[in-house]
């Protein structure tokens, strides 16, 4: 079953056209990552998906429904949520009212403030601490954790590794396995490479604007997304 | 006298406690163009920024032709011949294309009078293919144009080393080749080119060496499509354990 379907969706910045009749779709309960390089496009695709940019030209639906009408608010609601690059974590709030920001959608399911806690215990144990004093693996656990907080049906990272050191990443990564588990399909943005392709079903490689390959992530060959990363033959 | 333009001998800077630059060799010979990759943060801008002067390097040395930069000005060592065009084009928007470009010409090494300004203006915007936009207000320009006036400030100056930063970014299909040709016209010209971009196919199409750089080091420099093939560039970009099933 499809959650999420883009068909030809074209997004402008101005002037500048930074996506190109991007079609893809997402089945309920996997993981898909777009891969690509700075200025690929990776964030404003989800950024059109979330609501917080419209689309202008395509549509994107979610759950059967059209989401043109529905703004960034009403879609955490339909059950989307972002986890955008940078955390975004209100550094004077405590980690537990940056992750309870995330319930008011107040979509009933699994993740609460407990499970969230026993999927991250590292955050449990700064529960009390001020976000401006978290390190980046935490604030990435903390931002992970508020939007699970609105139960999704679809979780969009932005960036889950960057900056973040290895243990960390496979930390995080380890976490998203639970996620799924839980129902939530995951469309994931990485320039982590590997660790994106080892974690998805299925991936997607933009290249200025364009999804230039897609496929089953265990089947798409090392040759194959090298050329399509960079856009060139490369030996 | 040296075949290089422009040498960089052991360049350092750092913001604080991140290094953009650590102890950077490279040369740029007359007449070549070297293009540049890196990830975001690599020092990639900041790189451009100290070979124009807009910063100040910590240590090492930079060579043009023979003179050494470190204690001259941006406006001095554009009237050596050395230009940049930014990522994000900055035209004075309330003034025209023709009176955007005339004000380059007054960074040009050579002394002109008014009506030689006027004269190599006129000059720089038809070379970008700017001609039919000549009275236009800068602010009205599309993005193909604004890139366009862009290397036309430029090449007002009369540059013998252009610096290019990422001018390709968010052009279409059909304008990505028009401002590939001017940049290859102005190669074909002896101007020497220092270009960064994230479009790899549009660099390959015109430079004759890659250097690819990440945390202030040169991680590998040479033939383009060698160095996209080095592994340490492919760990850089595509992570450290690349390795897929069915390969």
């Amino acid at each position: 079953m499809v959650i999420l379907e883009l068909e030809n969706v074209e997004a402008h910045y101005g002037d500048l056209q930074a996506l190109f009749g991007i079609s893809l779709s997402l089945q309920k309960g996997s993981v898909h990552s777009v891969i690509g390089a700075n200025g690929a496009g990776k964030s404003t695709l989800l950024k059109v998906i979330a609501g917080s940019m419209q689309p202008t030209a395509g549509r994107v639906i979610f759950n059967g429904l059209d989401l043109k009408k529905v703004s960034g608010f009403q879609r955490v609601k339909s059950g989307i949520s972002l986890v955008p690059e940078g955390r975004r974590i209100f550094p004077s709030l405590t980690v537990e009212e940056n992750v309870k920001v995330g319930a008011y959608a107040k979509r009933v399911g699994y993740w609460n403030a407990d499970t969230v806690r026993t999927l991250y215990p590292l955050i449990a144990d700064r529960w009390s601490r001020l976000g401006f004093h978290c390190s980046g693996g935490e604030l990435q656990m903390i931002a992970i954790a508020r939007a699970l907080m609105a139960n999704p049906d679809l979780l969009l990272i932005d960036e889950a590794s960057l900056g973040l050191a290895p243990i960390v990443v496979a930390q995080v990564y380890e976490s998203l396995s639970q996620i799924v588990a839980q129902g939530t399909s995951v469309l994931l943005v990485e320039q982590n490479v590997s660790q994106a392709l080892k974690t998805s079903t299925t991936a997607s490689v933009l290249l200025e604007g364009r999804a230039v390959l897609t496929g089953k992530s265990d089947e798409l060959s090392h040759e194959a997304i090298k050329n399509a990363y960079f856009g060139i033959g490369v030996a | 006298m040296s075949e290089n333009l422009l040498e960089v001998a052991g360049l350092n800077k750092r913001f604080g406690s991140v290094i953009v630059a650590q102890s950077l060799f490279f040369h740029v010979r007359k007449g070549e163009a070297l293009g540049i990759v890196g990830p975001n943060g690599a020092g990639k801008s900041t790189l451009l920024n100290l070979i124009n002067g807009h910063e100040t390097l910590d240590s090492g040395a930079l060579n043009f032709d023979g003179k050494a930069l470190n204690t001259l000005s941006s406006s001095q060592r554009s009237k050596l011949g050395i230009t940049r065009t930014f990522q994000i084009p900055r035209p004075f928007s309330g003034m025209t294309v023709f009176e955007n470009v005339l004000v380059a010409t007054n960074f040009a090494p050579e002394k002109l009078n008014s009506k030689q300004r006027q004269q190599r203006a006129l000059d720089a915007i038809e070379r970008t293919g700017l001609g039919k936009y000549m009275n236009t207000p800068a602010g009205k320009l599309r993005l193909l144009d604004r890139k366009r006036l862009e290397l036309s400030r430029a090449v007002a100056t009369n540059p013998r080393l252009i610096l290019l930063d990422e001018i390709a970014g968010g052009l279409t299909d059909t304008e990505l080749p028009i401002l590939i040709n001017i940049i290859k016209q102005m190669k074909s010209e002896g101007v020497t080119i220092i270009w960064i971009e994230h479009i790899v196919h549009a660099l390959v199409s015109v430079v004759d060496r890659l250097m690819c750089i990440a945390g202030g080091n040169v991680i590998a420099i040479g033939e383009p499509r060698a160095v996209l093939a080095d592994p340490k560039v492919i760990e850089l970009y595509l992570g450290d354990d690349f390795e897929i099933a069915g390969q």
